[in-house]
């Protein structure tokens, strides 16, 4: 019992220290294609959304949307979970991809997900330019 | 895993928790096959191209999108200095999208078999709920034969989703063509 009193209070300070702090937490890891250029984008971005300290809350690597509290079972190569602002879903272009099917993906997923914002990268330095 | 539409002729060579790699070997015993893949039409890619062209021209080629409050979706563009410079809205899209379909024929004895239907095989496939199998009018196999892997990938967070048949859930299925004793990756598409 007492265990379990202390535990909750331990995990609370620690969810309470985190939030705080602008902890973020990772969930997942980035998809492995036959393209390295693929995973060492959607790393990147990861990246670039955990350093903004206290923005994102959760940011999501190739995981569903529901597994980061959005909407739909789809996956997206990167998800960042807004404390402040807009979501940001993030899809990384394939070879086998076109932009008319990336449209769609991306399409349907913020639509599902209202205020949120999608992007389609298609080079490496391209997140850079990206606010 | 064995994708179960590939069971009785798929013969698992490596397998682990990420991935399964089959060698295709027909019912009659024979694993040499000729392949065929649907392509485009002529006026599908003309349609397609004028498309991607006018929307790479307006909003380039990585691009950004938004939904409001109401579930509305703009395409959006930006300055360097990050303000929208434009905005427009996204209505649904005039052009049906093209799904990928690969089957085998065997050389042997002719039957031929599905490797990948996108309408129905793949993680984005299995959760969307389709049931149509694409319709291909007439097939067009490759006139020389080889031997078939398939790489198969999955996530290990699918079983928290409803699905039936977890094992055509994959998220990228890999087709090798063997010919000469030289692998060739034929395609590989990512299906989530």
């Amino acid at each position: 019992m007492s265990g379990a009193i202390i535990g909750g209070a331990t995990g609370a300070l620690t969810a309470g220290l985190n939030y705080a702090l602008g902890g973020v937490k990772i969930i997942g890891s980035a998809q492995k294609t036959g393209n390295l250029f693929h995973r060492f984008s959607s790393n990147v971005q990861a990246g670039k959304f955990a350093m903004q300290i206290g923005r994102y809350s959760e940011i999501g690597l190739n995981s569903k949307l529901k597994t980061v509290g959005l909407n739909g079972a789809k996956r997206l190569d990167v998800t960042a979970v807004a404390r402040i602002g807009k979501n940001k879903l993030i899809e990384v272009v394939s070879k086998t991809q076109t932009v008319l099917s990336q449209q769609n993906k991306i399409n349907a997923m913020i639509a599902s997900n209202p205020g949120t914002t999608g992007r389609v990268v298609s080079w490496a330095l391209q997140h850079w330019f990206y606010f | 895993m064995i994708p179960s539409y590939l069971k009785d002729i798929g013969k698992e060579i490596h397998s682990n928790k990420e991935s399964t790699k089959l060698k295709i070997i027909c019912t009659c015993g024979c694993d040499e096959f000729k392949l065929f893949r649907k392509k485009k039409s002529r006026e599908y890619i003309k349609l397609e191209k004028e498309y991607e062209e006018q929307f790479i021209k307006e909003f380039g080629r990585g691009f950004e999108m938004q939904s409001d409050l109401n579930g509305q979706v703009f395409v959006i563009k930006r300055n360097i200095f990050g303000k929208i410079v434009k905005k427009t809205e996204i209505k649904k899209l005039d052009i049906p999208l093209f799904k990928n379909f690969i089957s085998v024929k065997c050389s042997s004895c002719c039957r031929e078999y599905i490797l990948f239907d996108e309408n129905i095989h793949g993680y984005d496939a299995v959760i969307e709920k389709n049931q149509e199998s694409t319709i291909v009018e007439s097939k067009h196999y490759s006139d020389d034969s080889q031997k078939i892997e398939v790489i198969v990938y999955y996530n290990d967070d699918n079983e928290e989703e409803n699905i039936n048949d977890l094992s055509v859930a994959f998220g990228r299925i890999k087709i090798i063509k063997i010919t000469n004793n030289k692998k060739i990756t034929y395609c590989d598409f990512e299906c989530e």
